[in-house]
Parts: C-alpha cells; sequence; structure tokens
C-alpha cells in the first residue's frame, strides 16, 4: 500500500518538475544579474548527467532511492539526506506546537460553544475562528511582525533563534516561535472548533445524556464524563489527518518568518530547479502525509468497532 | 531582542566618484595607501550582524563552482572607484609590449587563514583548476579567448605569468575577485589531490587570504566569520560577522528598525524609504553599469522598423517612471554603457515626446485610430519581463504610455528560470525586460555582436540584433591595446546600438544600503564596479561597529 | 488545511420523503442564522460591486498617472482608498481585484466541481474494479505535497488568470469526489432508485436523473467553502510571484505589491486586505450556515 503509493507520488513529481522550463545549472551558475556562459552550462549539465534521457534518469533516481540515497542537491553538492535532516526538525516542532495549541483551544472552544449554543460566546468565537481561516496568512503575519516586533520591540522578526541571545537560549528561542506559532494555530483553529463544535452537539443530543441529565444527575458531570469524554472520540480522526499537514502544510508562514525548515527550503529548491532536493522533500512530505492518513485510519478502525468487525 | 547601541554616528562618504581615464599597457605599478584599521583595542572590536547582498550564502564556499561574495578570499588585483586596476595580491604587473605576457608580482606577506604562505604555486593551481574541464566550473570560459586557454606559469615563488592567445583589454580584470569573475586565490596544499572537487571537504571549511575566516555555516540561515587577523591590508575593525537570512525585504527591515541587524541592502522603494526615515538608520546608495532594459527582436514583423522602436522610447516617460516605479532616486539609462569612461557621450537619446512619437509612427505608415496599423499588420506586440520587483509596474507604466500612442504591447512576466530557458534558450518572445550591462569590464560585445549560426544552448543576444558596423567595431574594442583605443571603438559602437534604438533603456541598478548608525568605518565603492565579493561594502576589513 | 468533509451525509429517507419541502425548509432555517445571513447579504453587494465594476469604478483600473504628485496619495475624496506608486487609483483597482479573485474562485471551483462529480459519479455507479482503481488513484494524489504541485504546475503554465483557475481547480476535485462517490453509494441501495430502476430507467439515466439531484446538497456545502479555499490560494500564489499578469491584480496581488508598501502607504495593505478577508469569511458563513440548514440532524 505504502511502497506504491510512494512510487507513484515519485513518478507524478518527477514528471511534473522535469516538464517545467528552467536549468538548475544555469541558474546557479549565473550570479546576480550576470549570466553564465553557455558552453561552461553545457558541460556542467553533461558531468552531471542532465542530459540523459528523462527515463534514465528517474531509474538512476530510483535504485538510488530505494537504498535511502536521494542523491545530491545540483546547487549545493551536497546529500539530499543530509539537508533535509537539518530542516526537518524547524518545520516538525513549527507545526507539532501549532497543531497542539490550535487542538486544545479548538477542543475547549468547541465544547462551550455546543453547551452554550446560540449565545454570544457561541457566535463571538465562531467568527473569531473563521477569521483565522479567512485571513491571508501571509498578510496576517506581515502585519504581526510590524505591530510586535518593529512597533512595539517585544519580539523577534523572524528565524528560529538570535545569535548570541541577551537572556537565556530555551526563552530566546520561545520567543522566536510566538508569532509564527500564533498564525499557524490560528489559521487551523477553526477546523477544530467546527468540529468539536457538531460533534459535542450530537453527544449532547444522545438519548443516554438526555436521560441522565432528565435523572437529575448533576449536569456538569454529566457534560464532562458522557458527553465531552465521547464527542472527542471523532476528533482523534482528525488528529490524524492533521498530522498529515506537518510538513506540506507552512510554506508561507515559513517564507515570511525565514523559518530554517523544510518548506522554505523546498520553495527555493523549486525555484532553483534543483530536481533532487525537490523529489526529496515531495517524498518525506509523502511519507509523513501516508504515515498521518493511516494513523488516522487506525484510529477510527479502533474508536468505530463496525468497521473494525466489518473488516 | 537586542537593545540597540548607542547611536555614534559616523562621517559618511557618499555619492558616486568620477570616473576617470588611465592607460591600461605598459608598466603598471601603484603603491597601496591604506589607513590602519580603526578599532585597534580587542575590547573595542564589535561584531557586525547583516543581510548581506547578492548570494550570501554561496551553494558552496569553493570558489571554483560558483560564486562566493563572502569576505573570504582576495584576487590578483581589485579595482579602485574609478575602475581602475590596483594590487590586490599582486603588488605590481607588466603586461608586455604585444598585449600577449602578463606577469604578476605577489606580495611575499600573504597566509592563508591556516598559516600556511600563499605563493606563486597557488596562484598557477587556481588557474589551472578553473580551466580543468574536470572541475565543474561556471568560470572555465573566462580563461578562454578566442577558443584557445590562457597559459599560466610560475616562474618563481613569488612571480607568476600568464599567456594570452591574443591580446585582450579585459583579460586583467578576469584576475579580480570582481563581479562575474570571481578569480579567488585557493590554498594549493588543501586541494591537491581532491578528485570530485564539488565532493571537496574544502567546500564546507574554505580557507581563504580574505578579511575573515570561516567559522560556522547554518545552510541558507546563518553564516558566522571571525576577524582574520594575519590579513595583509590590517586587522578587520569587528571582530565577527553574522549574516542572517531574510527570504524577503520586508521582514529584514523589520530586523533592522527592531535593531536585530546592522546592515541591509533595500531595493523596494517603499522599504527604503521608512529605513531613511527610521531614527538611528540611514541609507547609501550607488549606482551601476548594469540597465533593466527592453531589448527588440529584430527580425519581429512589428519590431523590426527602426520607426516603431524609436516612436517606443519617444512615447514612454522613462525618467517618471522609473522614479515611479523603482525609487526617487533612481537614475535612467540611454546606452548599454552608462557609466565610466566607456560610456559614449554621443548616443542618440530619446527624450519624451509622444507628439514625436506619433509623428514618427504617422510619417512610417503606421496610422489609424485606436491600435495603427499599417499593410494590415497591428502594432501589437507583446513584452516577456525577468521577475524584478519593479518589472511588473514598469510594465505597467510602459503599456499605458504606449497605448496613448496607438500602440499595443502585452505582458507576459515569467518566473526566473522559466525566463532564462524562454528568452535565452528558445528564444520565444517579442520583447523582453532583463538586466543588462556588467561588473567591472565594459565588456558588451556578446550582447551585440550577431550571432554565430548554431552556438551554445544560451545566447546572450537573443534578440538577433546584427550591424556588421557593431560587429567590427567591437572586435576591435576587445582586442584593443590601449584603453583610449578600447574607449574609441566602445563609443562608436554605442553610437550605432542606439541610433538603431536597439532596445529601450529604463533603470540604472542602484545599490541601497541601509545601516545602523552602530556601524561605523566603512567606504561605499562609488559605482557597484567594484562590489567586490561583498555587494555592499568596498573594504570590508574596515568596518567598525559599536554592537558588542 | 485539507480537513475531511465536515459534512455529514444526509439521509436518504428524509431527502426521499419531501424533497421540496426541505429545500424551503432548510431556507428556513438558514434565514434564521445571523452570521450566514450576513455574510450572504454582505457577498451580495460584493459580488455585484465587482461583476458591475465597470459602471462603478471611478477611475480605469490600470490607468497610470506618473506626475510625483500623483503618487502614493493617501485616501481622500478624488481617491476612496488612496492611489498607489504608478498613480492609479486603489479603489478602482479593488473592485476589479475583487473581480478577478471571486472569478478565480468561481471557476476554479466550478472545475473542481465538474471533475469531482464526473469521478466519484463513475466512481460510485460503476463495478468494483473501476471504482477500486479511482479510488486508489485518487489516494495517491492525496498523499503527495499539493501544494508543491501547485507550484510547480504554476510555473509550467506560466502564471495568468486561467493557470491560476486550472491549477487550483485540479488539486480540489479528490475531496469532492470521494464525497460525490459516498452519496451515491448511499443512493444506490435505497429503494428509492431501486424503483427508478424497475419503472425501466437505465442506470446511467439514473445516476445523471434522479441521484446527483439528491446529492447536490453537500456538494452545495463544499462548493461555497471552497471557493473561500481558492481566493486564499490564489492571493498566496500571487504573495509568492506566482499569479496573474500585470498589470491587472486580484485581490492578493494588490497585497503582495502593497506589503512593500505595508509602513509609508499602509492604505495599499489595508483596504484589499480587509476586502480579501470579509469576502472569504462571508464565503465560510453562508457555507456554513447551508451545511446546518440541510443538516436535520440539527433539527431540534
Amino acid at each position: 500500500m505504502v511502497i506504491p503509493t510512494l512510487f507513484f507520488v515519485s513518478l507524478i513529481s518527477f514528471a511534473i518538475i522535469r516538464a517545467a522550463p528552467g536549468d538548475p545549472v544555469r541558474m546557479y551558475t549565473s550570479s546576480g544579474m550576470s549570466k553564465a556562459d553557455a558552453e561552461d552550462v553545457e558541460r556542467i549539465r553533461e558531468n552531471l548527467g542532465l542530459n540523459d534521457p528523462l527515463p534514465v534518469q528517474y531509474v538512476r533516481w530510483l535504485e538510488q532511492a530505494v537504498q535511502g540515497n536521494l542523491g545530491y542537491s545540483i546547487v549545493s553538492h551536497r546529500p539530499v539526506t543530509e539537508l533535509i535532516a537539518e530542516k526537518l526538525p524547524a518545520s516538525l516542532s513549527l507545526m507539532g506546537i501549532s497543531l497542539v495549541l490550535s487542538m486544545t483551544l479548538g477542543i475547549l472552544i468547541g465544547s462551550i460553544a455546543a453547551v452554550k449554543r446560540y449565545s454570544l460566546f457561541d457566535y463571538a468565537t465562531t467568527i473569531f475562528a473563521f477569521l483565522g481561516s479567512s485571513l491571508p496568512s501571509f498578510w496576517l503575519s506581515m502585519i504581526l511582525i510590524w505591530f510586535f516586533a518593529v512597533r512595539l520591540g517585544w519580539l523577534p522578526t523572524g528565524q528560529m533563534h538570535s545569535f548570541r541571545p541577551s537572556g537565556p537560549v530555551w526563552l530566546d528561542t520561545a520567543k522566536h516561535f510566538v508569532l509564527p506559532v500564533i498564525v499557524t494555530s490560528y489559521v487551523g483553529l477553526i477546523v477544530w472548533v467546527r468540529y468539536q463544535r457538531s460533534s459535542m452537539i450530537e453527544a449532547l443530543n444522545q438519548d443516554y445524556v438526555r436521560t441522565a441529565r432528565a435523572k437529575g444527575l448533576n449536569s456538569k458531570a454529566v457534560l464532562y464524563r458522557h458527553a465531552w469524554r465521547n464527542s472527542l472520540v471523532p476528533i482523534v480522526t482528525l488528529f490524524g489527518f492533521s498530522i498529515a499537514n506537518l510538513v506540506a502544510g507552512s510554506y508561507v508562514i515559513e517564507y515570511v518568518f525565514s523559518w530554517p525548515g523544510m518548506a522554505n527550503f523546498g520553495f527555493d529548491a523549486i525555484l532553483k530547479r534543483d530536481y533532487p532536493v525537490i523529489m526529496g522533500v515531495t517524498l518525506v512530505s509523502s511519507i509523513f502525509i501516508i504515515t498521518g492518513n493511516l494513523i488516522a485510519d487506525i484510529c477510527y478502525m479502533f474508536i468505530n468497532p463496525q468497521i473494525r468487525n466489518s473488516r | 531582542m537586542l537593545s540597540k547601541p548607542v547611536s555614534r554616528r559616523s562621517v559618511l562618504q557618499g555619492g558616486a566618484a568620477a570616473v576617470g581615464a588611465t592607460a591600461l599597457g605598459g608598466v603598471t605599478s601603484v603603491q597601496l595607501l591604506k589607513p590602519q584599521g580603526a578599532a585597534a583595542q580587542d575590547d573595542e572590536r564589535g561584531i557586525l550582524i547583516m543581510r548581506g547582498g547578492v548570494s550570501q550564502f554561496p551553494p558552496t564556499f569553493n570558489p571554483l563552482l560558483n560564486d562566493v561574495r563572502v569576505w573570504l578570499y582576495d584576487g590578483l588585483v581589485r579595482f579602485d572607484t574609478d575602475v581602475n586596476p590596483i594590487p590586490d595580491l599582486a603588488e605590481s604587473w607588466e603586461i608586455s609590449e604585444d598585449g600577449l605576457v602578463y606577469t604578476f608580482h605577489l606580495r611575499q606577506d600573504v597566509v592563508f587563514h591556516d598559516g600556511t604562505p600563499m605563493t606563486a604555486a597557488d596562484v598557477v593551481f587556481t588557474a589551472e583548476k578553473t580551466l580543468d574541464e574536470g572541475v565543474k566550473s561556471p568560470y572555465r570560459s573566462k580563461f578562454i579567448i578566442d577558443g584557445q586557454p590562457v597559459v599560466w606559469e610560475q616562474v618563481d615563488d613569488f612571480t607568476v605569468t600568464a599567456t594570452l592567445p591574443q591580446p585582450s583589454g579585459s583579460f586583467l580584470s578576469k584576475t579580480s575577485r570582481a563581479d562575474e569573475v570571481f578569480f579567488c586565490i585557493l590554498p594549493k596544499h588543501l586541494l591537491e589531490g581532491v578528485e570530485d572537487m564539488t565532493q571537496a571537504e574544502f567546500n564546507q571549511n574554505p580557507v581563504g587570504t580574505g578579511p575573515f575566516k570561516f567559522v560556522s555555516y547554518e545552510t541558507d540561515q546563518q553564516l558566522v566569520m571571525e576577524a582574520n587577523d594575519d590579513y595583509y591590508q590590517g586587522r578587520p575593525g569587528v571582530k565577527e560577522v553574522v549574516r542572517l537570512n531574510f527570504p524577503n525585504e520586508q521582514s529584514a527591515l523589520a530586523a533592522l528598525q527592531a535593531g536585530d541587524i546592522d546592515v541591509a541592502s533595500l531595493r523596494e522603494a517603499g522599504n527604503v524609504k521608512t529605513a531613511e526615515e527610521t531614527e538611528g538608520l540611514s541609507v547609501q546608495r550607488y549606482d551601476s553599469n548594469w540597465v533593466f532594459a527592453g531589448r527588440f527582436k529584430m527580425d519581429h514583423p512589428v519590431l523590426s522598423d527602426q520607426a516603431v522602436r524609436a516612436a517606443i522610447s519617444h512615447a514612454v516617460d522613462r525618467e517618471n517612471l522609473v522614479k515611479a516605479a523603482v525609487s526617487p532616486t533612481a537614475s535612467t539609462g540611454n546606452s548599454p554603457i552608462n557609466i565610466g569612461w566607456a560610456a559614449s557621450p554621443d548616443v542618440t537619446v530619446y527624450e519624451y515626446d509622444p507628439e514625436k512619437a506619433k509623428a514618427i509612427l504617422d510619417e512610417a505608415g503606421w496610422t489609424g485610430d485606436g491600435i495603427r496599423e499599417k499593410d494590415g499588420q497591428r502594432l501589437s506586440f507583446t513584452v516577456t519581463l525577468y521577475p524584478d520587483y519593479a518589472a511588473p509596474d514598469l510594465a505597467a507604466g510602459m503599456q499605458q504610455l504606449l497605448q496613448l500612442v496607438g500602440i499595443e504591447m502585452n505582458i507576459n512576466q515569467l518566473e526566473a528560470a522559466s525566463f532564462e530557458t524562454e528568452v535565452y534558450q528558445n528564444q520565444n518572445f517579442d520583447m523582453y525586460l532583463d538586466w543588462q550591462g556588467f561588473g567591472v569590464d565594459p565588456d558588451i560585445a556578446s550582447r551585440w555582436i550577431t550571432n554565430d549560426a548554431g552556438t551554445g544552448t544560451y545566447l546572450d543576444n537573443p534578440s538577433n540584433y546584427s550591424n556588421p558596423d557593431v560587429d567590427v567595431a567591437l572586435t576591435a574594442a576587445s582586442t584593443a591595446l590601449t584603453q583610449d583605443e578600447r574607449q574609441q571603438y566602445l563609443w562608436e559602437a554605442q553610437n550605432l546600438i542606439t541610433a538603431d534604438a536597439a532596445a529601450i533603456w529604463l533603470q540604472l541598478w542602484e545599490a541601497q544600503i541601509a545601516l545602523d548608525d552602530a556601524i561605523g568605518g566603512y567606504e561605499t565603492p562609488g559605482t557597484t564596479a567594484d562590489m567586490d565579493n561583498t555587494g555592499i561594502f568596498r573594504e570590508p576589513w574596515m568596518i567598525t561597529s559599536t554592537r558588542g | 488545511m485539507s480537513a475531511p468533509a465536515l459534512s455529514q451525509p444526509v439521509p436518504v429517507a428524509a431527502l426521499r420523503r419531501k424533497e421540496k419541502s426541505l429545500w424551503q425548509y432548510a431556507w428556513d432555517r438558514f434565514r434564521r442564522n445571523p452570521l450566514a445571513l450576513i455574510g450572504l447579504l454582505f457577498l451580495a453587494v460584493i459580488m455585484s460591486a465587482a461583476v458591475f465594476a465597470p459602471l462603478v469604478a471611478p477611475y480605469n483600473p490600470n490607468a497610470v498617472s506618473l506626475a510625483p504628485d500623483d503618487l502614493l496619495q493617501a485616501p481622500s475624496m478624488a481617491h476612496l482608498f488612496g492611489t498607489d506608486e504608478l498613480g492609479r487609483d486603489v479603489f478602482s483597482r479593488a473592485l476589479f481585484g475583487a473581480r478577478i479573485s471571486l472569478l478565480v474562485g468561481f471557476v476554479a471551483t466550478g472545475v473542481a466541481i465538474a471533475i469531482g462529480v464526473l469521478v466519484g459519479a463513475i466512481a460510485g455507479s460503476s463495478s468494483g474494479k473501476v471504482d477500486s482503481v479511482l479510488m486508489r488513484g485518487i489516494d495517491i494524489l492525496m498523499s503527495a505535497p499539493l501544494f508543491v504541485l501547485v507550484m510547480i504546475s504554476q510555473i509550467i503554465i506560466a502564471p495568468s488568470i486561467w493557470s491560476l483557475m486550472i491549477v487550483i481547480g485540479l488539486i480540489s476535485w479528490m475531496d469532492v469526489a470521494r464525497l460525490c462517490r459516498g452519496e451515491f453509494l448511499n443512493l444506490r441501495s435505497s429503494e428509492f432508485v431501486a424503483a427508478a430502476k424497475v419503472v425501466g430507467n437505465s442506470g446511467r439515466r439514473v445516476a445523471w436523473r434522479h441521484v446527483l439531484p439528491n446529492a447536490s446538497g453537500p456538494i452545495i456545502v463544499a462548493a461555497t467553502l471552497r471557493i473561500a479555499e481558492a481566493i486564499i490560494l490564489e492571493s498566496t500564489l500571487s504573495f509568492l510571484g506566482l499569479g496573474i499578469q500585470p498589470p491587472n491584480a486580484s485581490l492578493g496581488s494588490m497585497l503582495q505589491k502593497g506589503l512593500t508598501r505595508l509602513q509609508d502607504a499602509p492604505w495599499l495593505v489595508w483596504f484589499p486586505g480587509v476586502l480579501i478577508a470579509l469576502t472569504v469569511l462571508a464565503f465560510n458563513f453562508v457555507g456554513d450556515g447551508v451545511r446546518d440548514a440541510l443538516d436535520p440532524k440539527s433539527i431540534k
């Protein structure tokens, strides 16, 4: 299941990347405004095997990839696996923290909104959460940078850490996380709020919850023990799907905040047509997406006995 | 958050220096006169945090493989602010009467960052590796003249000769580390015997002779260098230099304003203006010979008509358009060469005059209300844009102004890599807008000489411009022995090219460097001709900083 | 974020018993949702402004005025939203920009819905083999980092308003296809369709005539939310320099240029930014309102 999917994804990526006009050698040998000499470009292309027929190049890539070797960057000549390993932690930590934050907040807001349906709180939080997914994230980021970093000077403007921070290192790093985490989690908040809200409403409408409340059981206890806990079950699936987005989800935010992550790195590689790097980034992203989907499936099967039995 | 250091406004040297002419041939020996590094005491030396200019994070730190514009290396010669060659690692040089043999006498007090002395063997090694076809160097063709390689030989420990197959007025500039050339002297003892240059351990741990030593590099994020206290011109004024990544300029500006960095080269007018208005920041400017120009496809059914090309230049208010789209201080070019001894004073200038544009078109038979026509051919074409930040506005403005005289111009902006292929390889365009120019040496031949049939994959002259008189002039210019002779031929070529209205010249590239007041002691290049490998400063070792 | 469709399938029974009154009933419910109603009202305003932009706009959106005094004017009565760096009227540009953003949103969604419904219908109404091949294909596509593919596709087709519509449409049909297939599977096993077949309708005819209209509720919801996503995606691509061609502008590409002027000409950033946010927000509210209105489970 996983292996054929990865194979097809790599084939699609290869086909699309090589269909794009542009030449990595011309791009990196031309510096600034001056263009590299055509003869030099041609000689280096030949040396790198970029003039071979495309199927030959794909098979060569595949043979190496199967052995865990994703090739060398055309631009920096360094191993792609090494470069990705350098970039992965920054993306994972940013997306991971944001995921936990938006999930926690989303479940909290969603549950209260469900209990207090059609209240002021319900409307206010709905508008607030929807706004997050309605603002272009680059716009929101730039305005937050301008306000909190430039005007107020409270937070750094970008990067993941300062050169020689004045205070403790952890504090410095934490400060760098604040703005990108706020934007990333705010953008994702709505999904959790809406999902939890409807799931909680459904749970509240279950017969046994109604019965329990009718019997005069303590309302808070019912809400928590029966309704809330049951409402969380479908959320687990959403968590699985969110893992899929850990790597692939934050191109613009990494770009705006100069974040040293995979997405920024991948975008740069696309502009430079660094084929092996693009293939590597696509492949690693796919592995995360597939893993996330698998986790979601497993969770779903686990919590839903009907499906478990039918399989 | 770093607090802003105490403001200490430094004496700034601004303005572009006038460019004079000196003899190129014969015996030249210039003595280097430089003040000592500004800060002598170690505890006075601060650090410098910056967003560098072009390629501040080179793909590798090996200058054989790519442009390395960090302050790690030196070349044989450098250029002063008037673009005259001055000594770098070569303290003097002689050129034989026939212009074929260059003899370089090297300084004897230069050591690499690892303490090994720099000798003639290192120079010859660097040149040979550049020429080695097995090394994937994009600079090999710089040392190929008329199909033949330049022969480098070691005479003694501190003397080398380079023998050219035929005279070349631009050869000396190719022994510098300046823009477009990047001849950086490498340590033979560290690179000798490396089989595959792309995999050399050196590429991640570079060793040069420059004012700063490599300390660490976090890919595309942060480069740290420390002062090379043995630098041959003196101890650098800052003890450490940090270069940080900012993929977009607004973030860099925000970091400057917040005091996170000290220096950034800026281009976008709004950001420059904001930097100027920010207390504690100042902006330095200098012009260059890079000009953003529109080149016409010379065999296009509409654009092949000189009258149409001239009318286009007259119809566009180039000066105001450039000031609006680029920056209020930006200058407008009028020729392939705009600054310095090589710029001709007699070029045809197409001033803004829409009535004249209409008259020219009427006279040439392009008539009609709305979009003009001639023999059933509409006066319409498409411009292909390089995605430079001002390009969309320049094109949008041109489009509107051309419409007023009855010319239809459609716009097709491509992403950079696609643009390279479409324009320079496939020649798939009517007109294109891109940067044209040069760093140090006014060698414009490849962009204007008639294309040979079937040369290479990419064309420097994709517009197929061809004028036999220009061919003669530019060929003579490239083999001329004296600067006076070169100047004469280059002027002639420019006069012919502008009379043909072979291009529409728009903005000159203007370097705009925003600096924190904590930074002092620097010298701006005057023109970008001597951007060296910095893109920002002329003498990085002289910079001082009060940032702790 | 690609999240699983939030909508729950509408039970067949409810649809079958009282099809017409269901829509009426849904409208009644929709009307009582203030957010959705405000959203709809706002969309009506912005969409008519966009459609009639040539009549409403006080200036030609692309006409430049290069005199130094005309550049970057702050908002005034003459220029409600100020002028930009080429002296163009930002209000007029924003109207035409909204037109392009909405057009991209609608057409891209149209492409996605068309492909999605077609693939979903074929998968849902055909044999196991065709179905499983199609579904495997969708799985594979959804395992690829779509944003990377979008960026590269934009480069291949060369950025323009058409490429934006097609590319955005091409990557967002998979959810619709899954949704549509699910509806088909549900409905196919229902008595309602069985009855139609007994009367003598062919399978294909049943699919198009009877099943599809019944599946339209969730599809409308998905489409509304997809338009919102498409508008955001378009602005993001514009910000990364892969958007529409000058001199035209979408709201997103106005932002891209405006952000370089955030500090000295903030009106270039605020007006298009707020406009884009409100438009997308309105689509989200309406989509959400329609979903709630169609969802019988939320009936008290």
